[in-house]
């Protein structure tokens, strides 16, 4: 399912679901996250977190969050890069924190 | 009416006939939080339990009661079939029909069974604690981490049981509630706890369980007396026995503890948001730690000074 | 001792507790603490704590309780609203799922519309499964779908799976990967083989979209009508109390809101062949739990009884087997009554030749693993 999507979400913009649906807490960096239409609990690092709590609140696409998002060793523009991000939007998507307009 | 002050009759202000006869007819005995009702017809175990709920407060008759539980001993045939015990839940038996000679392991698990399955008034983590100057300590693990080992060596060391499987709170309050029960030891734990402490009132032991032999360790008559005292945590401890490795406690990250304690409890997803809310207060407030160990008295001795110096 | 006299007043003892707090839940702490303890037990086992709890909460008559009654109800109370919880999770994630591609009528049934339509059942309302209602024609494209996105379908043997398809009017249940909620698949309300044959698509064609929502929900008296229908059509009835509660509740919600609902429930009870379920329904909500029904209605209803042999004999099983067992003192003849019901629930659900295969499938197979 996260393959297939990820294929055409680049055209696509992601934006955080309501943060009403959204409870946080965080220690050193991590965070531990309360989703409270599914009431489960997720575990994100510092990127993912402020991808959700932060970036997309204004809808930006595939590319941009891998712009923004860099890899810790190498290019943001790398074909491989923007793979990884796709992956990561669609699982957030399919838990339920970000959504596609 | 759940309130026993300190005054109330308990099981053992009755014989031991006298017992016998109220577990045939049906015994109320409070054990923290819940009002248990318990009916025993099996002649086999009632000397052990009078020795192991001795200091419980009786409940009366007219009670409502968090569960009513059963034993049944249903009689073999001999050479074509063992006699079994049949533990049942208000008229239903959630297992099938067990030995007779685990009548007692199969009761004791069939009363953790039944809290666990119920209890959703409360968060229920699965971990053992103990308290020490008015701070409980978390021991939150799997089963076979040995928990139960520690939480036995802590109480028989001055600290006081809370429970050895529940780490019970409501949520919305900081406090956990104490649930003494018998502490089930299981094979060479058992003669780990004979070897630590010669207080320790030890059942029959009982082999071929389904978790090997277990025995029941009394639970010490000051955390029953006591079990109404509930406690804020100061210490998350997740303990792990490792053999031959020296004791060791090592600070944990809090997402980490967050994590394990949210997977291991009983019922921390049911509860939804109130659970979050509890164990991310939890979390907050209390240090953290992992703990690893493979000695008793050594472990009981580093707990101790480490809470020592911490209050 | 036990005897048939002492197990016949525990049953009715049970009854009586029973009737009383659905009735009046305000009136709970009134009793005394033994009949507190049966009730709350009794309450437990026919899934009706959580219901009971919000229904004293909205009457603030909680306090009143030792601790120990409120600690089960709270119990009740979030173990419903977790399952309430699950469900509505699992139908946000099959809207996404069915978001693009062909925009199917998906109607949902029961405890999701209840949920959905905010009715008064809902709160504390312990349910199972999602149930989704879509056209016959469709039913094959929404499995596609949700199998490609993740959902699995039950593993049965062939000859369930086989049964399933061929005679019921449901898929064999789908769930999630990552999820445990059950989703059944409905084209009817009943299955093919049924004795009573409902038309699957007249229910599709009067439900609504609700805004904004990709899901639509029955007309009223569908609600009511499936509700009516799968109690007495479709199930056992032992320890289903509750669902009698559900109809009592649903009816008294519709008709108190607009009183025609009443004239309109008989019409669509015609309109779907569903006369007979109605007639049983409405009597047992109108005996145990005091359902009022207008008399301009009450002739219509009396043509759709059965022999009134039939209707003596209902009438000495169904209470039996509605209300729990008292549960220290469990009576034998109401096991007959719940075997006898429960042969009923199959001889409604397909033919005679059908149920001998199916029984007999059942039974050679519970007789092999046991060999």
């Amino acid at each position: 399912m996260e393959s297939g999507s990820s294929t055409y979400t680049s055209a696509r913009l992601w934006r955080s679901v309501d943060p009403d649906q959204l409870l946080w807490n965080g220690w050193d960096d991590e965070h531990v996250v309360y989703h409270r239409p599914s009431g489960r609990t997720h575990f994100l690092n510092a990127a993912s977190a402020a991808l959700v709590q932060y970036f997309l609140v204004e809808p930006r696409s595939t590319q941009a969050v891998a712009m923004s998002f860099p890899p810790p060793d190498g290019p943001a523009d790398s074909p491989e890069h923007h793979e990884e991000i796709a992956l990561l939007l669609a699982r957030l998507e399919h838990l339920g924190m970000i959504e596609r307009i | 009416m759940t309130a026993n002050s300190t005054g109330a009759a308990r099981v053992g202000d009755l014989s031991e006939q006298h017992f016998g006869q109220r577990l045939h007819d049906g015994i109320g005995v409070q054990i923290g939080p819940f009002a248990a009702r318990i009916v025993v017809r099996s002649e086999r175990i009632v000397e052990s339990l009078y020795r192991l709920y001795r200091d419980y407060a009786l409940l009366p008759d007219d009670t409502v009661f968090s569960f009513h539980v059963r034993l049944d001993e249903r009689r073999g045939v001999p050479g074509l079939r063992a006699p079994r015990v049949r533990f049942s839940v208000d008229g239903r038996a959630p297992h099938e029909d067990m030995p007779a000679e685990q009548a007692l392991a199969v009761l004791e698990w069939g009363i953790n069974l039944v809290i666990a399955l119920r209890s959703h008034a409360f968060l229920m983590l699965h971990s053992a604690i103990a308290e020490f100057r008015g701070h409980a300590m978390l021991l939150p693990a799997a089963p076979g981490a040995g928990k139960t080992t520690l939480c036995a060596g802590l109480s028989l060391s001055g600290w006081r049981l809370f429970s050895d499987e529940f780490g019970l709170m409501r949520p919305g309050t900081p406090d956990m509630l104490p649930v003494p029960r018998p502490l089930a030891l299981k094979n060479e734990s058992i003669s780990v706890i004979r070897g630590f402490s010669a207080n320790a009132n030890l059942g029959p032991e009982i082999p071929g369980t389904r978790k090997g032999t277990v025995a029941h360790l009394r639970p010490p008559g000051d955390s029953i007396l006591r079990s109404e005292d509930a406690a804020p945590v100061r210490w998350l401890v997740f303990p792990e026995w490792r053999p031959d490795t020296p004791c060791a406690l090592i600070e944990l990250p809090k997402q980490e503890g967050f994590m394990h304690l949210a997977t291991n409890a009983f019922n921390y997803e049911l509860l939804g948001e109130s659970g979050y809310n509890a164990v991310a207060t939890l979390i907050g407030t209390a240090s953290c730690h992992r703990f690893v160990y493979s000695d008793l008295n050594e472990a009981v001795a580093l707990l101790t000074d480490f809470a020592n110096d911490d209050t | 001792m036990t005897t048939p006299e002492s197990v016949g007043r525990a049953a009715h003892e049970v009854r009586k507790l029973l009737n009383l707090v659905v009735r009046q839940p305000e009136r709970l702490p009134e009793l005394s603490l033994p009949d507190l303890d049966l009730t709350l037990r009794a309450a437990r086992r026919a899934r009706l704590l959580g219901h009971l709890g919000y229904r004293l909460r909205d009457q603030g008559s909680t306090n009143q309780l030792p601790q120990v009654a409120l600690d089960q109800l709270h119990g009740g109370m979030a173990m419903a609203d977790a399952r309430a919880r699950l469900a509505s999770w699992e139908l946000d994630r099959i809207a996404w799922a069915m978001s693009s591609g062909r925009q199917v009528p998906l109607v949902v049934m029961k405890g999701c519309a209840y949920l959905f339509l905010r009715l008064p059942n809902a709160p504390g309302r312990l349910f199972a499964d999602v149930d989704l209602m879509v056209a016959e024609n469709d039913l094959h494209y929404v499995e596609e779908v949700l199998e490609d996105m993740g959902w699995e379908s039950a593993e049965l043997t062939p000859y369930d799976d086989n049964y399933y398809r061929r005679w019921t009017h449901e898929l064999p249940p789908l769930t999630h990967v990552e999820r445990e909620v059950e989703i059944d698949l409905h084209h009817n309300i009943l299955p093919r083989t049924a004795r009573l044959k409902p038309s699957g698509e007249r229910i599709l064609a009067q439900s609504h979209r609700l805004p904004d929502s990709r899901y639509a929900v029955p007309c009223d008296e569908d609600i009511v009508l499936h509700a009516m229908v799968h109690l007495m059509f479709d199930s056992d009835l032992a320890d289903k109390l509750r669902d009698l509660v559900d109809i009592a509740d649903l009816l008294d919600h519709f008709a108190g809101a607009d009183a025609a609902f009443w004239d309109r429930l008989v019409l669509r009870a015609s309109e779907l062949d569903l006369r007979r379920p109605a007639y049983y329904s409405l009597r047992y909500a109108s005996r145990l739990l005091d359902t009022d029904y207008p008399e301009r209605i009450a002739g219509e209803i009396r043509r759709w009884a059965p022999p009134w042999i039939v209707v003596r004999i209902m009438d000495r099983l169904v209470p039996r087997a509605l209300y729990p067992q008292h549960p220290d003192l469990p009576s034998r003849a109401t096991e007959l009554a719940r075997l006898l019901l429960y042969v009923r629930s199959h001889w409604l659900r397909m033919p005679p030749w059908l149920l001998a295969y199916h029984l007999s499938v059942k039974f050679l197979r519970k007789n092999l693993r046991l060999a």
